[in-house]
């Protein structure tokens, strides 16, 4: 199995240390656009979309396999196996930072630190970790998709709206953003919202960075102070944001929070490079 | 006057009245602007909205989460989304589905979102309904296709089971009436692959000798009524070889009682036929043998015995006696044992035990039987209970014979010194006899073959019987009357075996 071509892998940039974006639930590598480009002056950089995800291969997708995370993480894994370089520092959104958890407990070599934007390891509400959210609200998440059915597959082009002021959007996004079969779209949603990471949270042993918006209705900040208090030693660092994807909407302050962590790792040992 | 004069509506006015609803917000969602339109749909103010709410926070929690992760990003990403529909939540607590635009526009470092909304109550309903039929379709879809799945797995059942039994099938043109034949028929008709069976070929090949039969059996099942016709003929092979075939076939027929379709399959029984006749008289042989060897063991018995009863009237000391109760004793137990044997060729070749039913009174005959027995079995005491009139009608020489053998395998199987209780009873509905023993009980296991020839109970000795007949003499005498006998046992009642017999028929006269 090819698992480039499976994971639709973008690889750029040079530098001792890979640094591997995931994305989470609702778009896909698309949305590192802001972040990932300035890292590879300094950086290899791997991006890839979750199976069933953006220009995943649909053929690798089957419902019974990607019924749990685990699923994905196993890919995960051998992605970084096949196509990246250690030592690896990987970057996770959302969901993406729970399956990258996941792949560092299944092989753990394969990760040296983790950093995660807007994570959370249970969105239901459940003993001391307030997740925020009910088993009725992710019903009607599922209702919502349910109900933006065509939304998924078909092209939003912003040509047919047109965004004058920002044409050079327009070009090369008018194609494919976020696609998804509405089919995967839910059952991602529902093996997403309803997981929990908890107990694997605890046993996470490595350098981790949290960032955290200093408003997101999904993940709050009481949910990443709760991941920070969970993995020992992590760093947690609330940015200045409004909403779910501070990479895109606060790009600039993900960025220097990146920076300062990855200062704090060892740096590596120099091999030479064939 | 020119319509350019006519007074229209300011641009102020038609935002405002719009035919759609129309937003401003800030980047984080902020809402600025609200035009009227939008304002009516969800039943609230401007003033309740403009610099106070958030677009997001006017959607229901999967809304706002579909926001999250999908509206944000997508509008920052492209600059815009459309055709979005989302719930938004009325000032009366209801939801209003609306069908939304958004534009993300960025000037002097200033973002902002222009959102256009339509009502989509009606297409929301009907979308709705769309999205239930096609689940309908898809889980009908996913019906037919298990169907179909379980349908193919059936026939590659079917067909293995099919050639594991060496079956080939055939059936009848429902529009011609023609038999048609699977082409592995022609291995049937000594042919040495398959090939197709034409059905003038199948017919001429049928052992003349049975080919009326043959014929008259495939009409009957044409036409029968049951289910399934069965019938035997023979075959005469290409190869000079005869097989004897077994046939079966049913018709299935619609309301009118036209064919609509004829199933059957063919079977080589040459082997089984051959093999089942071999074993049958095998098994006759062996009975006859049996039967032969006893009724001239009698002889011989008969004459040591009497020779014993002459011995015993000449003078003998004591040591003598003893050995001459002895000689008596094995006598009589030979004499039962022969007399079980040929009950049991009786029963296994005769067609059953043969029985004179006449009025007796049951009660003595049983009393009398248990006394004797008791005189027998002195280790353990008997004990007769009666009920009802005593009058019956049946054998009463193999009554004595049943509580014979039903006291002798409670002796064998029960606990010494245990009481054993022979109960007769009668009533208007015909009699039952019984007999009980406290003891360990009998495997379950054993339960069902208790009343077959040669079976006996777990590790028992018994000096009195050296082959399992007992049990299976009691059953041929119960059936002989028209009765059934049943076993119970538990460790803690013992063991009763109950023969019930079947109240006499009016104008029943000696069986024979």
């Amino acid at each position: 199995m090819d698992v480039r071509r499976r994971n639709s892998v973008q690889l750029s940039g040079d530098g001792q240390v890979s640094l591997v974006f995931a994305h989470g639930f609702g778009c896909d590598q698309n949305m590192w656009r802001l972040l990932a480009p300035r890292y590879a002056q300094r950086f290899r950089v791997l991006l890839f979309d979750q199976v069933g995800n953006g220009r995943s291969d649909p053929a690798a997708y089957g419902p019974g396999r990607y019924a749990s995370l685990q699923a994905y993480a196993e890919d995960l894994v051998e992605v970084v196996q096949a196509c990246a370089d250690a030592p690896v520092v990987f970057v996770g959104h959302s969901v993406g930072a729970m399956i990258g958890l996941l792949a560092h407990l299944q092989a753990p070599q394969c990760f040296a630190a983790h950093v995660m934007i807007g994570p959370s390891p249970c969105y239901i509400d459940d003993g001391d970790c307030v997740g925020g959210f009910s088993r009725a609200d992710i019903d009607s998440l599922l209702e919502t998709l349910e109900a933006n059915h065509l939304g998924w597959s078909r092209t939003m082009a912003p040509a047919i709206m047109g965004a004058p002021d920002q044409p050079e959007l327009g070009v090369d996004l008018s194609n494919s953003f976020c696609q998804t079969r509405p089919e995967v779209a839910r059952q991602f949603a529902r093996v997403t919202f309803l997981s929990d990471q908890r107990a694997e949270l605890a046993r996470l042993d490595a350098p981790t960075l949290v960032i955290q918006s200093s408003d997101d209705f999904i993940a709050s900040q009481a949910v990443g102070r709760y991941v920070h208090r969970q993995v020992a030693g992590s760093v947690l660092r609330v940015v200045d944001n409004v909403g779910h994807c501070p990479h895109l909407s606060a790009p600039d302050a993900c960025a220097s929070a990146i920076d300062a962590f990855l200062a704090t790792l060892p740096s590596p040992h120099h091999e030479p490079r064939r | 006057m020119s319509p350019d004069d006519e007074p229209l509506p300011d641009a102020q006015a038609l935002y405002e009245t719009a035919a759609c609803g129309l937003l401003l917000t800030a980047a984080d969602g902020t809402i600025r602007r609200a035009n009227a339109t939008f304002c009516g749909w969800i039943g609230r103010d401007a003033d309740e909205l403009v610099g106070r709410r958030r677009l997001q926070d006017l959607l229901t929690i999967g809304g706002r989460i579909f926001h999250e992760t999908r509206w944000a990003p997508l509008l920052t990403m492209q600059g815009a989304v459309s055709e979005i529909k989302l719930d938004i939540l009325h000032r009366d607590g209801r939801t209003v589905p609306l069908l939304m635009n958004a534009l993300r526009r960025e000037q002097r470092g200033q973002a902002w979102v222009e959102v256009a909304v339509m009502a989509a109550v009606d297409r929301d309903k009907y979308e709705r309904e769309l999205l239930v039929s096609r689940r309908q379709a898809e889980q009908l879809l996913d019906e037919s296709r298990q169907q179909q799945q379980a349908l193919s797995l059936a026939q590659a059942r079917l067909r293995l089971a099919l050639e594991s039994a060496g079956l080939c099938v055939w059936g009848v043109d429902p529009h011609n009436g023609e038999r048609h034949f699977d082409d592995k028929v022609a291995m049937l008709l000594g042919h040495p692959a398959p090939a197709p069976v034409p059905p003038q070929a199948f017919v001429a090949a049928i052992a003349p000798a049975d080919r009326d039969a043959e014929a008259q059996a495939f009409a009957l099942s044409l036409s029968s009524a049951t289910p399934v016709q069965r019938w035997d003929f023979r075959l005469d092979g290409v190869d000079g070889r005869q097989r004897t075939i077994s046939a079966s076939g049913r018709a299935v027929r619609d309301e009118h009682g036209s064919l609509v379709q004829y199933v059957g399959v063919l079977q080589d029984i040459t082997g089984m036929a051959r093999e089942r006749t071999q074993a049958e008289a095998r098994a006759r042989f062996a009975e006859q043998t049996i039967g032969i060897v006893s009724h001239d063991l009698r002889n011989p018995l008969s004459v040591i015995q009497m020779s014993g009863v002459l011995l015993g009237r000449g003078e003998l000391n004591a040591n003598q006696r003893q050995v001459l109760a002895r000689i008596g004793l094995s006598t009589e137990r030979a004499k039962r044992l022969i007399a079980d044997l040929l009950d049991f060729t009786a029963a296994r070749l005769g067609g059953g035990l043969k029985v004179v039913k006449r009025p007796i009174d049951l009660h003595a005959v049983v009393a009398d039987a248990v006394e004797e027995l008791q005189l027998m079995f002195p280790g353990h005491p008997l004990q007769h209970r009666s009920e009802g009139s005593g009058q019956a009608a049946a054998d009463g020489d193999r009554l004595v014979q049943l509580v014979g053998n039903l006291v002798a395998n409670a002796v064998a199987y029960g606990t010494p010194g245990q009481p054993i209780v022979v109960a007769s009873q009668t009533a208007p509905g015909g009699f039952t006899l019984a007999v009980h023993n406290q003891g360990a009980p009998i495997p379950q296991d054993l339960l069902p073959l208790l009343f077959e020839p040669m079976t006996r109970g777990d590790g028992a000795v018994n000096p009195g019987r050296s082959v399992g007949l007992g049990l299976f003499i009691v059953r041929e005498i119960v059936r002989a009357h028209g009765g059934e006998v049943a076993v119970s046992s538990s460790a803690a009642s013992g063991t009763v075996v109950t023969a019930r017999f079947a109240p006499p028929r009016p104008g029943d006269g000696p069986a024979g």
